[in-house]
């Protein structure tokens, strides 16, 4: 979210100018990109995938749905919308990260997906698609890192179809204070020492940490999505809030 | 997020039993694209089955009409007997949408199924090693089926001869015989009496 003065924005708990902010995140991204999906798994203790399940379970993706899996990183979604969605659908996974969506290519294309999957560098901004794409927009833990979020709700919203839907996975704010404790120290004390051990990066994992607790709280995004147009705009608390799923549509 | 874990679990069992099966793949390419959707009554949540690049893919979620199953627990175990499916639609047990054949195609697939467990242990411990546990556990098979029947046997001794609070299959007979018979003659005793009245009449 961008702070008071335009011209500024968050970096963590830093206030940069804002455009240095996507140069900064990108340095974060283009080192933790190879190690990612294995500190997703470390980090979340493999919760992530149930978080990724229930977006998948809550976005009523049907075959033949064109969608677009934003800062999809390493496509964890994308796998799974492009075997749901089928031949006659079709997903794109866009990154602002270069690093990262060459990992995720290559894992997808491993792993056999190549049919309906296109990939582009995109970003969420300023989306390079046409009016009314899409059926479904997912974007998961890629909000908190972008510089201008009302201006990426906006451009989502301008890209989906009228009835469809957008979902953001994010990280949260806690909903009992005892969590908020133990998650805050979990954050600060432990997560950047995985990450140097696990990543050799013990920086961009203290900015992880930074970045989400600057993130909007559930019923700040709610609100912004609403600004932005969004419709029916509800989110669901995931692990105790650690983790909240908005979904908004456009009608 | 007990859904999620739910239909992880499943479909993490359900790709590891189908790769353990090297003829698998070409029942299950024939289910590529398709889907089927189990809403059970126990259950606060659909779990659909979709195919597609060879793997299966379970959601708690619905993804489309192709085959829509509405029964529960009871009733699903019935469905391999075919004979049952008129009087179970009848009872409203059982409610389907969409195409049977696809149904009967995912069940065909798990009918399929066969992992050669030797095999499967031979990879990973070695040829011989696997042999000798397999025919341990063969041997161990054997004799948990010998005993279960010994203790059948025995228990059917105990209560037929010991405590006699069961009947042997040939007194079953016999009194089902008599019963019959006993039920002809009063047929017959009827018919007279009816006759008879008919005449007073």
């Amino acid at each position: 979210m961008t702070t008071d003065n335009k011209d500024t924005t968050d970096f963590g708990f830093k206030t940069v100018k804002a455009e240095d902010k996507e140069t900064m995140v990108a340095g974060v991204f283009h080192s933790v990109a190879k190690q990612y999906d294995i500190m997703n798994d470390v980090m979340s203790f493999g919760i992530h995938r149930l978080w990724k399940r229930f977006t998948i379970d809550a976005s009523g993706v049907r075959p033949g749905n064109s969608i677009l899996d934003l800062a999809g990183g390493t496509g964890d979604l994308t796998a799974k919308f492009s075997k749901l969605t089928g031949p006659t659908g079709k997903v794109i996974l866009a990154d602002i990260n270069s690093s990262m969506l060459n990992v995720g290519r290559d894992k997808l294309r491993d792993l056999g997906i190549v049919g309906n999957v296109d990939y582009v560098q995109a970003n969420a901004e300023a989306l390079p698609f046409d009016d009314n794409s899409f059926d479904i927009v997912t974007i998961a833990f890629g909000l908190r890192n972008v510089t201008d979020k009302d201006k990426a709700l906006r451009s989502i919203f301008r890209v989906l179809k009228p009835g469809g839907r957008l979902l953001v996975l994010e990280f949260s704010k806690p909903e009992h204070d005892l969590l908020n404790k133990a998650y805050d120290f979990y954050s600060f004390n432990i997560l950047p020492k995985m990450g140097e051990l696990v990543a050799k990066d013990g920086e961009s994992y203290q900015y992880l940490a930074e970045s989400i607790r600057m993130h909007p709280d559930q019923e700040t995004l709610k609100s912004m999505m609403e600004a932005a147009g969004f419709e029916q705009t509800n989110y669901h608390n995931l692990t105790g809030g650690i983790v909240a799923l908005h979904k908004g549509y456009k009608f | 997020m007990p859904k999620q874990m739910l239909t992880a679990i499943i479909e993490i069992i359900i790709n590891k039993a189908l790769s353990l099966d090297s003829n698998i793949s070409e029942p299950l390419s024939k289910l590529n694209g398709k889907n089927l959707t189990l809403i059970i009554s126990e259950l606060d949540f659909p779990i659909t089955l979709n195919v597609e690049l060879n793997t299966i893919s379970v959601l708690a979620s619905h993804l489309s009409d192709d085959c829509v199953i509405h029964s529960n627990f009871a009733s699903l175990a019935k469905l391999k007997q075919t004979e049952l499916l008129t009087s179970l639609i009848r009872s409203g047990d059982l409610d389907i949408v969409g195409d049977l054949k696809i149904a009967q195609q995912f069940a065909g697939l798990a009918e399929q199924l066969n992992i050669d467990w030797e095999k499967q242990l031979a990879d990973r411990i070695g040829d011989i090693p696997a042999f000798k546990l397999n025919s341990l556990g063969a041997k161990l098979l054997k004799k948990l089926n010998f005993a279960k029947a010994q203790i059948s046997q025995d228990a059917g001794e105990y209560l037929l001869h010991e405590k006699r609070l069961l009947v042997t299959d040939t007194e079953l007979r016999v009194f089902n015989s008599s019963v019959d018979k006993t039920k002809l003659e009063l047929d017959k005793l009827q018919s007279k009496l009816d006759s008879l009245a008919q005449r007073i009449k």
